[in-house]
C-alpha cells in the first residue's frame, strides 16, 4: 500500500522510496514536460524535485497528503528551471510523442504548431495553471494545494491564464494572415 | 461561451500529446542523487508553523506592526525627539521589542561564538516514554516523532548539535553514531539576547526567533511564540530548549 510506501520512505528506507518514484515518475515526468516544453529542463527540474522530496520527506507529517505534496515541488521546481537563463534556441529538442495520433494532416501540424507558440508566449505559472487543469484535470481547489494559493485566487489566475491563451492564439492567427511568421 | 469551450477542448487535446514515460536514465540519476542526499529530519518546522490558524497570524502580524509603530515613535517623539509635554510612556510590550536608544558597547559583542554546540546526550528510551506519554498526541503522531522527525526508534543514545559558522547554522542529530542533518539554514543575532534563525526550504519559511542567555561558552534558547500544536511543539522543546548548548570546538 502507498501509505507504506511513504511512512518507511519518511523513515529513510531508500528502496520504499525508489518504488514510489517508479510508480509517480510518468506522470509526474509527464507534467515538467507539458510545463516547461523542453525535454532537457522538464530532466533537470524533476531530478531536483525529486531529490528535495526525499530530502525533506521527515517533515511530511500526513502521508496521505505525499501526492499532492510532491506535485507541489514539481511544479515549484518547474517554475524554478522555467525563470533560469534561457538555454541557447539551437539546444533545445523536439519533444518526442509516444502515442502516434491519428488525422495528423498539415492542418493538425499548423495548428500544433500554433499552439506551441502561443502556449511558450505565456508564463511558466500559466503554464502550470493550465496543464494541471486541462492535462490532469485539476479542479480549482485541488490546483490551489498544488500551487500553495488560496481557491479563489486559483480561479482568478486559471481565468486569466485562459484569456492569455486566447490572446496569444490570436497574435498567432494575426501573424499567419500578414504572411510573417512569430518568432 | 462556446469559444471559451472549444479552447478548453483545444488544450486538452493538443496537451495529450507528449512524452508519457519518464526515460531510466532520469529515474537512475535520481536514485544515485538520493543515494548521496540524507534527509533532513525536523526539517520544515517553520514551514508547518505557517499553518497556525489565521486569527494567530493576524495576531502575530499586529504585534510586530504595533512594536514597528512603537519603535518609529520612540525615534521621533523620545527623550531626544520631544519638546512638549515630555516623552509620551511606550506600552511595555513596545519597551519589550523596542531597541535601547543608546546601545551599549556590549550589544555588539557576539554573544555567540561560531562553533559546535551540543546538547547533552539523551536516552532514546526516555525520549520514547515522554512522547507516548503524552495525551495531547494522535498515535501516528507519536510515530511520525519517534520514527520520522527524531528517526531514533530502536536507538540508545540521541544527541542533537547546533553548528554557527559564518551566519549559517546546521542542526545535526546523533543517534549511537548516525549522523542525520535535521534542518540547516541562516542565523543572524540582531542583540545579545536574540537568535534568529532562517530555516532552508523551499518555499519562503518565516523566522524562528528565540530569547537567547548565554553563558560564557553554553548558551540557552526559548522559541518566541512557539508553535501550539503539540506535534510541533515537541521538536521545539526537545531541540531548542531543553538546553544548555555547550561548545564542543
Amino acid at each position: 500500500m502507498d501509505r507504506d510506501l511513504v511512512e518507511a520512505a519518511r523513515s529513510g528506507d531508500r528502496e520504499a522510496y525508489a518504488d514510489l518514484i517508479r510508480i509517480r515518475g510518468d506522470r509526474l515526468y509527464a507534467l515538467a514536460q507539458r510545463i516547461l516544453r523542453d525535454v532537457d529542463r522538464a530532466d533537470d527540474a524533476l531530478q531536483d524535485a525529486l531529490v528535495i522530496a526525499w530530502r525533506d520527506l521527515p517533515g511530511l507529517r500526513d502521508p496521505d497528503r505525499f501526492d499532492a505534496w510532491l506535485h507541489r515541488l514539481v511544479v515549484r521546481a518547474c517554475l524554478a528551471e522555467a525563470t533560469r537563463e534561457r538555454r541557447i534556441v539551437a539546444h533545445l529538442r523536439v519533444l518526442p510523442v509516444d502515442v502516434p495520433t491519428t488525422g495528423d494532416d498539415f492542418h493538425a501540424v499548423a495548428d500544433r504548431d500554433q499552439l506551441e507558440r502561443g502556449f511558450r508566449r505565456l508564463t511558466p505559472q500559466q503554464r502550470a495553471l493550465l496543464v494541471l487543469r486541462h492535462f490532469e484535470g485539476r479542479e480549482p481547489a485541488e490546483i490551489a494545494e498544488i500551487l500553495g494559493i488560496p481557491v479563489g485566487t486559483a480561479r482568478s489566475r486559471l481565468h486569466h491564464a485562459h484569456r492569455a491563451m486566447r490572446a496569444a492564439l490570436d497574435a498567432e492567427d494575426r501573424a499567419i494572415a500578414v504572411g510573417g511568421r512569430p518568432a | 461561451m462556446t469559444r471559451d469551450r472549444d479552447l478548453e477542448l483545444t488544450l486538452e487535446g493538443w496537451l495529450t500529446d507528449g512524452p508519457a514515460r519518464m526515460p531510466d536514465h532520469v529515474f537512475e540519476a535520481v536514485i544515485d542523487r538520493v543515494d548521496r542526499t540524507p534527509q533532513r529530519r525536523l526539517a520544515g518546522l517553520a514551514t508547518r508553523y505557517l499553518t497556525m490558524p489565521s486569527n494567530r497570524i493576524a495576531a502575530v502580524a499586529a504585534t510586530v506592526v504595533i512594536a514597528v509603530i512603537g519603535i518609529a515613535a520612540w525615534g521621533a517623539f523620545g527623550p531626544k525627539g520631544s519638546t512638549v509635554g515630555g516623552p509620551p510612556t511606550p506600552s511595555a510590550s513596545v519597551l519589550a521589542a523596542a531597541p535601547s536608544p543608546s546601545p551599549s558597547p556590549a550589544a555588539s559583542v557576539q554573544p555567540i561564538a561560531d562553533g559546535l554546540y551540543e546538547l547533552a546526550p539523551m536516552q532514546v528510551s526516555d525520549l520514547v516514554a515522554t512522547i507516548n506519554a503524552n495525551t495531547k498526541l494522535t498515535a501516528a503522531e507519536k510515530t511520525f516523532l519517534i520514527e520520522s522527525a527524531f528517526a531514533m526508534k530502536g536507538g540508545k543514545t540521541i544527541t542533537f548539535s547546533l553548528d554557527f559558522n559564518r551566519g549559517r547554522f546546521v542542526e545535526r542529530q546523533d543517534v549511537d553514531g548516525a549522523v542525520n542533518i535535521g534542518t540547516q539554514g541562516t542565523f543572524s543575532l540582531p542583540d545579545d539576547r536574540t537568535l534568529i534563525l532562517n530555516e532552508q526550504c523551499d518555499s519562503t519559511c518565516p523566522p524562528l526567533t528565540f530569547r537567547l542567555s548565554a553563558t560564557g561558552d553554553s548558551f540557552r534558547l526559548q522559541m518566541v511564540d512557539p508553535p501550539t500544536k503539540e506535534v510541533d511543539a515537541i521538536p521545539v522543546r526537545v531541540l531548542y530548549e531543553s538546553g544548555p548548548y555547550t561548545r564542543q570546538r
